[in-house]
């Protein structure tokens, strides 16, 4: 559904993606990782039309949507869950709930997909006037969940959905994704630092290194460290370390 | 003496506030301090009373200013400032030429000669207490008006909702699926044509020139600091608030002291809450 082949991405004199290509369905759970710099969230950001690509192709359902703008993504069915989460802060949950369906016409709809959400979700149903810049940051991960999921995508793009939060609550929102993909049937191409949780929620895995993709397959494959450490270090370190 | 001074800061407190207003979007939306507002009011001023000259009809000449002061947002936000998004000190500066260049425009239209211009309406209710010149009267329910719009538009509708979204994280709001330009170059737009309002109501004072606008400038950004750089509400109470303050110590000290009371009581606020009265409250940003 979502694929780029030989993707360049130059910010000035940094060249951050050096043909990266990869592929990403609606049927599965894909989980970016790799070492910082690598171009994970540029590879995001490019998909989700904050960036141009310089070179190569990137395309969504098979049509060409390089340099296309954020708007003509969304409408596409990709919508991106930022890194940090990016909640409108100074905005009740409801509003920033609204604003992740600023796509949508159906008044109606957005409202009744807003109540049902919030009976999901309970402990943000209880809160939906407040400002979303005082919940806690794993309400606060779920709400940016719940506004990326308001524009109705087919498929969703999370960057460091796991950040800063408590274990309990990583694997809280692990099983939400898995439930989006599950039974939403919505694909999932996220990043993560969290190399552990990341190879507990993929079907597949896709390591990035200096701006392209080094390595994609099962997560089962990538559960020898020495393997690992190898695509992040690009080394393989004596056996003593790999042990340790 | 009470009732009438407080009533007379009313009067000119609701055209400190429309400015103050006009500021604060345009900073929440672009971190541009637009210096030239001071000349979008006397361009608005100048519009309606060339229009009202022409035609003889108020009405005709407050529709004309508010179509033209729409223009000359878009204009300035398109060709000047879209230029300084990414460096809000160079559209600053560049605000700051601006000043001149509206300034040179309405010498070469109008002259420099100050104009004498009736006021719209004429005549006063004397209340016994004190005295109501009805031009006021019509002023502040102008601006009560346009003020209450502003907010309705911000707080429910979809578009205000997006307005605030872009002010609170830009690259967020463009995630969203909106269209941060759009909405930026709106902001010029809503804030230029609140100045012209403001132009309206500096008509009744009796006479413009092409300096009209300086005081206002000046105020204006006082009203904005006081209420909370960004914060549409607090520059709307701040405005009142500090119309009915100059006033009131115009009246019982002197009035040669104006722009003392003005800035005597911007510093004191500063010094009490550096962030303005209306940082920090929740939901008080555009």
């Amino acid at each position: 559904m979502l694929e780029t082949s030989e993707l360049h991405v130059r910010f000035g004199h940094v060249h951050a993606l050096r043909g990266a290509t990869l592929k990403a369905g609606l049927d599965e759970i894909v989980v970016l990782i790799g070492p910082n710099g690598a171009g994970k969230s540029t590879v995001l950001n490019t998909i989700a039309g904050l960036n141009a690509p310089s070179e190569g192709i990137l395309s969504i359902d098979g049509r060409d949507f390089g340099g296309k703008s954020p708007r003509q993504v969304v409408d596409a069915g990709v919508t991106l869950v930022p890194q940090g989460r990016r909640l409108f802060t100074s905005m009740s949950v409801r509003e920033n709930l609204e604003l992740g369906a600023f796509t949508r016409s159906d008044t109606a709809g957005i409202g009744r997909d807003i109540a049902e959400w919030a009976k999901f979700f309970p402990e943000v149903g209880e809160r939906m006037g407040i400002n979303a810049g005082a919940l806690s940051g794993g309400q606060q991960q779920i709400v940016a969940i719940i506004r990326g999921l308001m524009s109705k995508p087919k498929m969703l793009m999370m960057d460091e959905p796991s950040i800063g939060l408590a274990p309990v609550v990583v694997k809280r929102i692990g099983e939400e994704i898995r439930r989006l993909n599950r039974q939403a049937g919505i694909g999932i191409l996220m990043v993560e630092q969290n190399v552990e949780f990341a190879l507990g929620v993929a079907d597949r895995v896709i390591i990035m290194a200096m701006g392209r993709v080094v390595f994609s397959g099962a997560p089962a494959t990538l559960r020898d460290p020495a393997l690992l450490s190898h695509y992040f270090f690009g080394e393989t370190p004596r056996r003593k370390a790999a042990n340790g | 003496m009470l009732l009438q001074q407080a009533y007379n800061g009313l009067a000119i407190g609701s055209i400190y506030a429309l400015i103050a207003v006009g500021i604060t979007l345009v900073y929440g939306l672009s971190r541009i301090i637009h210096f030239a507002v001071g000349e979008l009011v006397m361009f608005g001023a100048f519009t309606t009373w060339e229009v009202q000259r022409l035609t003889g009809s108020y009405t005709l000449g407050f529709a004309a200013a508010a179509i033209v002061m729409a223009v000359v947002g878009i204009l300035t936000e398109r060709f000047v400032f879209r230029f300084t998004l990414k460096t809000p000190l160079t559209g600053f500066i560049v605000s700051l030429g601006l000043i001149l260049v509206f300034q040179g425009l309405a010498v070469v239209f109008w002259t420099a000669n100050t104009q004498y211009v009736l006021p719209p309406l004429q005549g006063a209710w004397d209340l016994g207490a004190f005295i109501v010149i009805k031009q006021t009267v019509l002023n502040i329910a102008i601006a009560v008006a346009v003020l209450g719009l502003c907010y309705v538009v911000l707080m429910h509708t979809k578009y205000g909702k997006a307005l605030r979204a872009v002010s609170d994280d830009q690259g967020a709001a463009a995630l969203m699926g909106i269209p941060v330009r759009r909405v930026i170059t709106s902001a010029f737009v809503a804030g230029s044509v609140l100045c012209g309002v403001a132009g309206w109501l500096v008509l009744s004072a009796g006479s413009i020139s092409p300096h009209v606008g300086d005081s206002y400038l000046l105020r204006g950004f006082a009203v904005a600091l006081i209420g909370g750089l960004g914060s549409v509400s607090g520059a709307a109470i701040a405005g009142i608030g500090l119309g009915v303050a100059e006033s009131l110590a115009a009246g019982y000290v002197s009035s040669g002291w104006n722009d003392a009371y003005v800035f005597g009581l911007m510093i004191a606020i500063l010094l009490w809450r550096p962030t303005g009265l209306a940082k920090g409250s929740e939901g008080a940003h555009i």
